[in-house]
């Protein structure tokens, strides 16, 4: 069962992975022991599936050839789009999968090495599959801001000291 | 020829201003000296600003401001204060709750009244009190009594001249909040003495651990002497939109347009209608409130962990205001080395009054980040002294 605690912790580790569970037990009025055992609870129940670090690897020099591609397929009967989106996660290279309405099925984000890369998943790999009918491939040029994360510096003028 | 008034020059700078050229554009430095929330506007209140701007509504509004506003303003009063308050001719929308604590003096006061004001306190009290050609008194307040004015230490000070007394609840700098208990002490003395209540409520809605705000305008027999100042900066998060308000009986609250319509004509247009956006947008605010009130546990039990430094919890407002005489050094110089060695911006204590003396004002709408790389630092400034 989630209860309210529960959603508070999770409202807060969405945005801050690293946050002490000290800190989280002072701002949620409990204690460390109960925090760790909720925590636990939460990744075992796989409603916390991950922890996981934004990183802007274009600061490191490593850019990276990505792609959002809609792919069209034919579904399967009684498994509908579930197989081939299951398979397609599968690929590391695959990072996000989602089913969507309109003219194409599926919506995927590829992350390649680089464009020799890429174009090998979406000729070799993803277009002859057979429940493919159709791709649309659209070449990421540059990110601004990616699962809430801004990509760019912010330049808020706020005053140091004020009433 | 004096080319400045005896009354403006007799006046000092804000501590709070003096701190602030100190700090200048320093960007080593983690700064709790910013008494402003750090989210955002929301994006409803935003969107309906510059819808303003695009369907033309930037003209003058009545004096008065906006009377959808202050319809609003008035149902709100009804709803959350128990304040009775007409919208035509018992609200004045202001630029701030600073225009309407300043106007609220000025149509008050006269030459030499005295005007009873906590301290510590916000600085503009005095000065406003001061501008309007009065005498502040302050009312010292203590740490053990968590800085709340205590109806004893008013008494004690109400003279003859006394006119008005000043009601900062919950309050900045010490996050401090009366009970109703104390307001109705206070407004006992009000109505025994004739004193009319300035009762600044900018913080009402930030207010934690179960604490309930209560206005003294709505308290039996201080309807009429009451003049309730608050405005939208703190709790919704656009200090620089200045939108406040003033509510009281007509005879206040025309007094006041008086000056405002010379002065002002009228809060800025826009603004308005961003903030008549803003009442239906209350759910942005409790995720702030509960925001604050996690830092504010973070920062508070940190300092308590800091030696020689100790801090009571405050229950409302962004601040906390630790007590620091255990270094054995004044809250400037405490203030003004930390920010030098330990490179924290915090503002000393006695900015705020006398009675702040011995302590900082710590402001918690900085990131919890901040917060804690901030204690760190406070922690290592004290122990290396």
């Amino acid at each position: 069962m989630v209860n309210d605690m529960d959603q508070e912790i999770l409202k807060i580790l969405e945005e801050d992975a690293r946050i002490p569970s000290k800190d989280l037990a002072v701002m949620l009025k409990t204690d460390e022991k109960k925090i760790e055992e909720r925590i636990k609870a939460l990744k075992k129940e796989g409603i916390i599936r991950k922890f996981k670090t934004s990183i802007d690897w274009k600061k490191l020099g490593k850019h990276k050839a990505s792609a959002i591609i809609q792919v069209k397929v034919v579904p399967q009967e009684r498994s509908g789009f579930s197989r081939i989106c299951k398979e397609l996660s599968n690929d590391s290279r695959v990072k996000d999968v989602i089913v969507a309405s309109g003219e194409y099925d599926l919506l995927i984000w590829v992350e390649a090495a680089d464009i020799d890369e890429l174009s090998h998943f979406v000729t070799e790999k993803l277009a002859p599959k057979k429940d493919v009918v159709g791709t649309y491939t659209h070449i990421v040029l540059s990110e601004f801001k990616r699962d809430g994360v801004t990509f760019f510096e912010d330049k808020k003028e706020r005053l140091q000291v004020s009433p | 020829m004096d080319k400045i008034s005896k009354r403006v020059n007799a006046m000092p700078f804000s501590g709070i201003r003096k701190f602030f050229d100190l700090v200048g554009e320093r960007k080593d430095i983690i700064s709790l000296g910013v008494g402003e929330p750090d989210f955002p506007t929301p994006e409803p209140i935003k969107d309906a600003a510059i819808r303003a701007i695009e369907n033309d509504q930037t003209s003058y509004t009545s004096n008065y401001g906006l009377l959808e506003l202050r319809q609003k303003i008035s149902e709100k009063l009804k709803k959350k204060n128990n304040i009775t308050a007409d919208p035509k001719s018992e609200i004045l929308v202001t630029v701030g709750v600073s225009e309407a604590l300043d106007l609220a003096t000025r149509a008050v006061l006269n030459p030499g009244d005295e005007v009873l004001v906590p301290d510590p306190g916000y600085v503009s009290y005095k000065a406003n009190v001061w501008f309007a050609y009065a005498e502040p008194v302050s009312i010292p307040t203590k740490e053990e009594d968590g800085f709340r004015v205590m109806p004893e230490e008013i008494k004690k000070r109400i003279t003859k001249k006394t006119k008005a007394i000043i009601i900062s609840s919950p309050a900045n700098p010490t996050g401090s909040v009366l009970s109703k208990k104390d307001l109705e002490e206070i407004a006992d003395l009000c109505i025994e003495h004739d004193l009319v209540a300035l009762s600044d409520e900018i913080y009402e809605v930030l207010i934690y651990d179960d604490e309930k705000h209560i206005s003294i305008g709505s308290l039996n027999g201080m309807e009429d002497r009451t003049i309730t100042l608050n405005g939208f900066s703190k709790a919704a998060a656009f200090t620089g939109w200045r939108v406040g308000y003033a509510a009281g009986r007509a005879e206040y609250i025309e007094a006041m347009m008086k000056i405002h319509q010379y002065t002002m004509l009228c809060a800025p247009s826009i603004a308005q209608y961003g903030v008549l956006e803003s009442f239906s947008h209350e759910e942005y605010v409790r995720d702030m409130v509960k925001e604050y009130d996690r830092r504010r546990r973070l920062l508070v039990k940190g300092l308590n962990e800091i030696p020689n430094i100790s801090c009571i919890t405050p229950k409302g407002a962004f601040y906390a205001f630790p007590n620091i005489t255990q270094t054995g050094m004044s809250s400037e110089k405490f203030a003004q080395r930390l920010l030098d060695e330990g490179k924290v911006a915090a503002v000393p204590g006695n900015s705020f009054g006398k009675c702040g003396e011995g302590h900082i004002r710590c402001a918690y709408c900085v990131s919890r980040e901040d917060i804690n790389e901030a204690l760190g630092r406070i922690d290592g400034f004290v122990k290396k002294l």
